[in-house]
């Protein structure tokens, strides 16, 4: 199992996922300070989540290029395997998250299965994109 | 699996079918102006039947308004905006509150372990990896009452041992008064004070000497041991020169002139020398080795203490950190209760229905338009005219006024009513 080292990118990633789930309505509050607890536990400060909770939300705009929605959600994928192992509330989150993002909700297992199982093997991004390009 | 393609396609966006509704409108004010000039022929411009058309055309519009759909959701999308901003910020402060009272939880339940922990200590040190004796306490006393008597032994042989050695003038030849000098520091004490000072002082070089192994035995690594055995060493060197002194002295006075000269040979085969080390020497180790027993005793005294005394240390600072999140919640909670209470408030703006001014005015005015114009193309007399037409301009401003629409400032700002 290779370990990942979460990087400033992919903190960012996560504090924007983060920002864009208080907005949607499919994510609730036991969720939140599931995610809250999540981040914490892989390194992103306090501080950093603490802005997201107590400023008031700015229009927080899902990414519309395919490849930057991929990237998002391969991150998120990335960082639930930081700890070796996949819960199912980290699971649920993610195909929360793919549904969010607008993919079709008859593939999200398989999608979110995807993506973790890449995100496991430690594939780079840019392979990632290329092969869904290619396919 | 199926194809990565599929897998990765996203949903299509429905494109909103928004239907103009620019010719609607158009017709809708055009039907306004035909009533205002029709009502108006037939009432041949009465102001009092205006103002009951008015009425009519304002309950009118009113009942049509609440019963379009979609200049209703037109007309609450900002509601909803707003009201989906609020629920934003209120998962945000519950997920706050929730996080928080996590936290308060973790922390109180840490106390209450840590007071646990303190009774605890006592009874099974194992468990948390204090290492001790059962009974560190009767150990301890027994230790020093060993101690406390061995040390008056090395001070007294010390100190007449050194006094024998260094200053005494032998005139017999008796093993014990040699070794032993009952008056050593009265002695001393007359050939000067700095003899006294250095016989009485003498004894606790060599205590010193045992405090040190005590230290070193502390710490682990070789370089420790090869230390303690060098002071062990240099401890045995001194006895053995303090005993070959002692034994020099009983030999020149024991001499005869055909002795041969002293020297270590003698001193090594002569029972008072190895007397003087056995009697020092030995007695010294058993001062180290109890003195190394009652020190690790004290430090197991030590250890649990110092393991409470930690323990408060942190419930200190557990309450000073609960007390601080006591201190945040209360403004949380406060800003929970606001918004909740701008979210119902919301909703019942949403339920309810939106009253656009701005709309009504519009067909207000048309219908205001066919009512004079009716009335100046159907009234001949110029002054019954003018009459009427002034008459229906109060009566129309008292109907605005009696809505509370008769202000410029409010044109455009949508009112609720709420059923």
């Amino acid at each position: 199992m290779k370990t990942h080292v979460i990087s400033t990118a992919l903190k960012g990633h996560f504090l924007r996922l983060y920002q864009i789930a208080f907005s949607d309505d499919n994510f609730d509050v036991l969720e939140m300070r599931m995610l809250y607890r999540f981040a914490e536990d892989r390194g992103i400060s306090k501080e950093a989540l603490n802005d997201v909770l107590l400023n008031p939300s700015h229009q927080t705009v899902i990414p519309e290029e395919l490849s930057q929605k991929v990237a998002y959600l391969y991150d998120l994928a990335i960082m639930i395997w930081a700890d070796g192992k996949v819960t199912e509330d980290e699971h649920i989150a993610l195909k929360k998250y793919c549904i969010k993002f607008g993919f079709m909700e008859d593939h999200i297992e398989e999608l979110t299965r995807f993506l973790l199982e890449k995100a496991r093997d430690g594939m780079p991004l840019e392979i990632l994109l290329e092969q869904i390009k290619t396919m | 699996m199926s194809a990565l393609k599929d897998i990765f396609t996203l949903k299509k966006n429905d494109t909103v079918a928004g239907t103009h509704t620019g010719h609607d409108e158009k017709q809708i004010k055009l039907t306004f102006f035909e009533s205002g000039y029709g009502s108006s022929k037939q009432a041949q411009g009465n102001p009092t039947v205006f103002r009951a058309c008015l009425q009519n055309v304002y309950m009118d519009y009113k009942g049509k308004c609440r019963q379009n759909e979609e200049l209703q959701k037109e007309l609450r999308k900002p509601y909803e905006e707003e009201k989906s901003r609020q629920d934003t910020e209120l998962k945000k402060r519950k997920t706050v509150l929730g996080i928080m009272e996590e936290s308060i939880r973790d922390l109180e339940n840490k106390i209450t372990s840590y007071r646990h922990d303190m009774v605890e200590v006592k009874r099974n040190p194992e468990k948390y990896g204090i290492e001790i004796d059962k009974r560190p306490k009767a150990q301890f006393y027994i230790g020093l009452a060993v101690l406390i008597p061995i040390t008056f032994y090395l001070l007294v042989f010390y100190i007449s041992a050194s006094f024998s050695a260094f200053f005494k003038n032998f005139v017999t030849t008796a093993l014990t008064s040699a070794i032993f000098s009952g008056q050593a520091i009265a002695k001393a004490m007359e050939d000067g004070w700095l003899t006294a000072v250095f016989v009485a002082t003498i004894p606790f070089a060599f205590m010193g000497l045992g405090y040190l192994i005590h230290m070193f035995q502390k710490r682990k690594g070789k370089w420790n041991y090869v230390k303690i055995i060098l002071l062990f060493m240099v401890t045995f060197v001194f006895d053995a020169i303090l005993a070959y002194m002692i034994e020099y002295k009983i030999y020149e006075i024991e001499k005869t002139p055909s002795s041969p000269p002293f020297d270590l040979k003698i001193a090594l085969s002569s029972v008072e020398f190895w007397g003087i080390i056995f009697a020092g020497f030995v007695v010294y180790i058993i001062w180290g080795l109890v003195f190394d027993f009652i020190m690790k005793e004290y430090d197991n005294f030590d250890k649990i203490k110092s393991f409470i005394k930690t323990r408060v240390e942190d419930i200190k600072n557990r309450e000073r950190d609960l007390l601080e999140y006591d201190r945040k919640l209360q403004p949380i909670k406060e800003e929970i209760s606001g918004i909740e209470g701008k979210i119902s408030d919301l909703q019942r703006t949403i339920d309810g229905f939106i009253f656009s001014n701005k709309h009504y005015l519009m067909y207000h005015a048309e219908y205001v338009k066919g009512w004079f114009l009716a009335i100046a193309d159907d009234v001949p007399s110029e002054k019954r005219r003018e009459e009427l037409l002034s008459r229906c301009v109060e009566e129309e401003k008292g109907h605005l006024a009696d809505h509370q629409i008769d202000n410029e400032n409010y044109e455009g700002r949508l009112y609720k009513l709420v059923n």
